[in-house]
């Protein structure tokens, strides 16, 4: 019990080192002011396009799973850039500790974090647009927004993992958060998408989740939650392919003698 | 001899490729072939101009950077081959202010890298407190987040931090650097502590003086070479002379200068011309001796002032490195 409340902890650390926004002000700003105008953007241009409320509702419940993002990529998605930042990198490389528990410790709380952001964004739809829906739509709700947050942070890391290699990982991370933007089909069914790029939608995270989001949404909650299983292997695909990548460009950081800097 | 590191011929070079084309643009080598060994216990320093070498030589005996030929071992362990075994038995502390959480209180970056290191839960807080303590950190101050902390408690935090696994091998890369006075020999006196606690060190420095004071023996670097190694008193002895005798005169013939430079104990003189007076600078191996026959020589000639140098660590490194021949 003590190593867990130490793991916890400790992961709680690894968040608070690296987070620019932990006050009230800066949050209220990064976490609840910006998400909340960008949902009331897509809203009101997804209402604008579907002409009725009723078809838009699919999609402003998305593009709240979509506020995931900002984590997945300005909080996990940095991480390595900010410890490069610090100074702290090359301790973080010099751990005889496993770099599975160090990565998992240091991405744990970046996840609940975009899972509260993600809920005051589909309380904000529903308050704002006035949506009523049965009590056990909104329990799938949860559990579908749970996989894809874990989902698109693991896709984070995997990005973020460049970090041991570059200090230029905002580029990277622009593009990364475009490319699931646009693959996701938040804002837009992805077989309209031209030349078969659907299959791309298939290897990103949140595309399942998304369709998810549209059957529980529509009521379907069974088949709901059943493609949410492909998420999760979206989700473990991504978490094992960082594993052995941050081991590689570990490896390659040490070839280069690069990741002291800044 | 209980070796602690060994190194063999250890080379690094670092490639520049064209951003564009990924063409070699140019190879630098930072380390063209050192070998030396360190016993354990001691306290090694390694000196030597910017771009010598002595970062990446810590560098890769911290694991944090692969050799491109050669061997190095640190405790009987291959940096390449068993960086998790090295890694359980070092640390590294940079200097400067950043390489810590800035926005942790000092207790809260302690945890951290005591959880990273596995430090045992039972003893993990007395541990804490008793480093703390060790780097003289004041206890009000431990809970205040590190980026309200001066250059000098920053300095502090980070050696507890090195200390944190209980290392037997700690390397400090210029932890002095940028500190006042008072900071930076408290913080040699912490040294200290740490050798007489049994820790083997490698310390880099660019203060000649600090580098005499704490370390058992020297390298000195240039070039990505050993220029010179042993302890500061053989390096003294061997690079330069044991003291320089300066007098400050009003006047001096050529026959005084023949008649000195011929001195059974002077082994070395020159004469410079400052505001109206000549200096006479006289390198000698025996003080007494040689100040009685310049005296003798010099009588009737009235001497304004003397003074006797010691040679320094600092000396040695000027001789060697081409200072004095760059200043004239």
């Amino acid at each position: 019990m003590r190593r867990i409340a130490a793991f916890l902890r400790n992961s709680w650390l690894a968040f608070k080192g690296v987070s620019l926004w932990l006050n009230p002000q800066a949050y209220l700003t990064e976490k609840i002011v910006n998400p909340m105008f960008r949902l009331l953007f897509y809203a009101f241009l997804l209402a604008y396009g579907y002409k009725t409320m009723e078809n838009a509702t699919v999609y402003i419940f998305a593009n709240a799973m979509l506020l995931s993002t900002i984590s997945a990529f300005n909080g996990v998605g940095i991480i390595y850039f900010s410890e490069r930042h610090q100074g702290t990198l090359i301790y973080t490389i010099m751990t005889p500790k496993s770099k599975f528990v160090v990565i998992f410790q240091k991405v744990l709380f970046h996840i609940l974090d975009a899972l509260i952001t993600v809920t005051i964004g589909m309380l904000l739809a529903v308050v704002i647009f006035n949506f009523k829906f049965a009590g056990n739509i909104y329990a799938a709700l949860l559990l579908i927004s749970i996989l894809g947050t874990v989902s698109v942070s693991a896709f984070g890391i995997f990005v973020s993992s460049f970090g041991l290699l570059t200090r230029d990982i905002n580029m990277l991370l622009s593009i990364a958060e475009s490319v699931v933007f646009l693959f996701s089909g938040a804002n837009f069914p992805i077989k309209r998408l031209p030349f078969g790029l659907g299959f791309v939608s298939q290897i990103l995270p949140l595309s399942h989740t998304v369709l998810a989001i549209r059957s529980v949404v529509r009521g379907n909650i069974w088949s709901g939650l059943k493609l949410s299983y492909m998420e999760i292997v979206v989700g473990l695909v991504y978490f094992v392919l960082s594993f052995f990548f941050i081991r590689f460009l570990e490896h390659q950081a040490r070839v280069q003698g690069n990741s002291d800097l800044y | 001899m209980n070796v602690a590191i060994d190194i063999h011929e250890l080379r690094r070079d670092y490639v520049i490729r064209s951003i564009l084309s990924n063409k070699i643009k140019r190879v630098v080598k930072a380390l063209n072939g050192i070998s030396f060994k360190v016993k354990k216990g001691e306290i090694f320093g390694i000196l030597g101009p910017n771009g010598a070498g002595k970062t990446t030589t810590v560098k890769i005996l911290s694991t944090l950077l692969l050799p491109t030929s050669g061997t190095a071992k640190v405790l009987g362990y291959d940096v390449e081959k068993h960086p998790i075994e090295i890694r359980k038995r070092i640390n590294l502390v940079m200097g400067g202010e950043r390489n810590l959480y800035q926005r942790l209180s000092t207790l809260e970056n302690m945890e951290y890298f005591a959880e990273l290191y596995d430090v045992p839960l039972k003893i993990r807080k007395k541990r804490i407190y008793d480093l703390l303590e060790l780097a003289g950190l004041q206890e009000e101050r431990w809970r205040d987040k590190v980026e309200t902390y001066s250059k000098g408690m920053k300095q502090r935090l980070q050696i507890a931090r090195g200390l944190i696994n209980d290392p037997d091998f700690l390397f400090l890369d210029e932890p002095t650097i940028g500190l006042d006075p008072i900071g930076a020999r408290e913080l040699r006196n912490i040294v200290k502590k740490l050798k007489r606690m049994g820790k083997t060190i490698i310390f880099t420095t660019h203060y000649m003086q600090e580098a005499d004071e704490l370390c058992d023996r020297i390298a000195i670097l240039d070039k990505g070479r050993i220029i010179t190694i042993g302890t500061p008193t053989d390096l003294k002895k061997m690079h330069t002379e044991k003291f320089q005798i300066e007098l400050i005169l009003s006047f001096i013939t050529h026959e005084h200068i023949e008649r000195l430079q011929n001195l059974k104990y002077v082994n070395h003189m020159r004469t410079k011309e400052l505001e109206k007076n000549i200096h006479l600078f006289i390198d000698t191996q025996a003080c007494s001796e040689a100040v009685e026959s310049v005296f003798n020589v010099l009588h009737g000639i009235p001497i304004q002032d003397v003074s006797i140098k010691k040679s320094t660590l600092e000396d040695v490194y000027v001789k060697l490195l081409g200072g004095e021949h760059n200043q004239s």
